[in-house]
């Protein structure tokens, strides 16, 4: 992900990233990846809650594997919740999904 | 005088394994207090709705807020697992 992100830049689009890490995780992760996006964290899982995309089996709560793409009014334009972690688009669909969000006039 | 040590313990170790065993007959395993609301995969939102607004900390511990990126440009928000 972290290496896709010029990507991501060049298809016209920010990316954020969220679990319910604790912040020294977060902080590890964006280390240790290189990553220049921000990771951030939800650890009262508020936030994932209100994306109701709490997974309340695993681990007292974690969150699905999801991707949203967000447009400039903050109107989800593409969105996948994954069952499990191998359930997720690859960067190519969301890159292609995020490339028509920021060429639509908005 | 040892024997009678040992016995002591040994009750001390039945009545605290009692009381806890008395806490929790097979009572189901406790769900956290947030699940009711979202179970396995039950989101509300679909394309076309506002996404909900929030302002998390990144890892340096600053607040970051959904809209502040969303004003200038299109956003993936992506949510992982976690190091479970």
């Amino acid at each position: 992900m972290a290496e896709d992100y010029d990507k991501f830049k060049q298809a016209g689009g920010e990316l954020i990233a969220v679990s319910v890490d604790e912040q020294s995780y977060a902080w590890s992760m964006a280390q240790t990846t290189g990553a220049r996006f921000q990771i951030l964290s939800d650890v009262d899982k508020k936030t994932i809650a209100q994306y109701g995309i709490v997974n309340a089996a695993e681990h007292g709560g974690i969150a699905h594997p999801s991707v949203f793409i967000l447009d400039k009014q903050g109107l989800i334009r593409y969105m996948h919740v994954g069952k499990d972690p191998q359930d997720r688009p690859t960067d190519e669909v969301i890159l292609e999904e995020l490339r028509k969000v920021a060429a639509a006039k908005s | 005088m040892k024997v009678f040590v040992f016995l002591f313990i040994l009750t001390l170790l039945c009545v605290t394994a009692n009381a806890q065993s008395g806490q929790s007959p097979l009572a189901p395993p406790k769900v956290p207090a947030a699940s009711p609301a979202a179970s396995v995969s039950g989101t509300s939102l679909k394309v076309g709705a506002k996404a909900p607004d929030f302002a998390l900390p990144n890892g340096d511990g600053k607040l970051v807020v959904l809209s502040d990126y969303t004003q200038r440009t299109p956003v993936v928000l992506i949510f992982y697992r976690g190091f479970w």
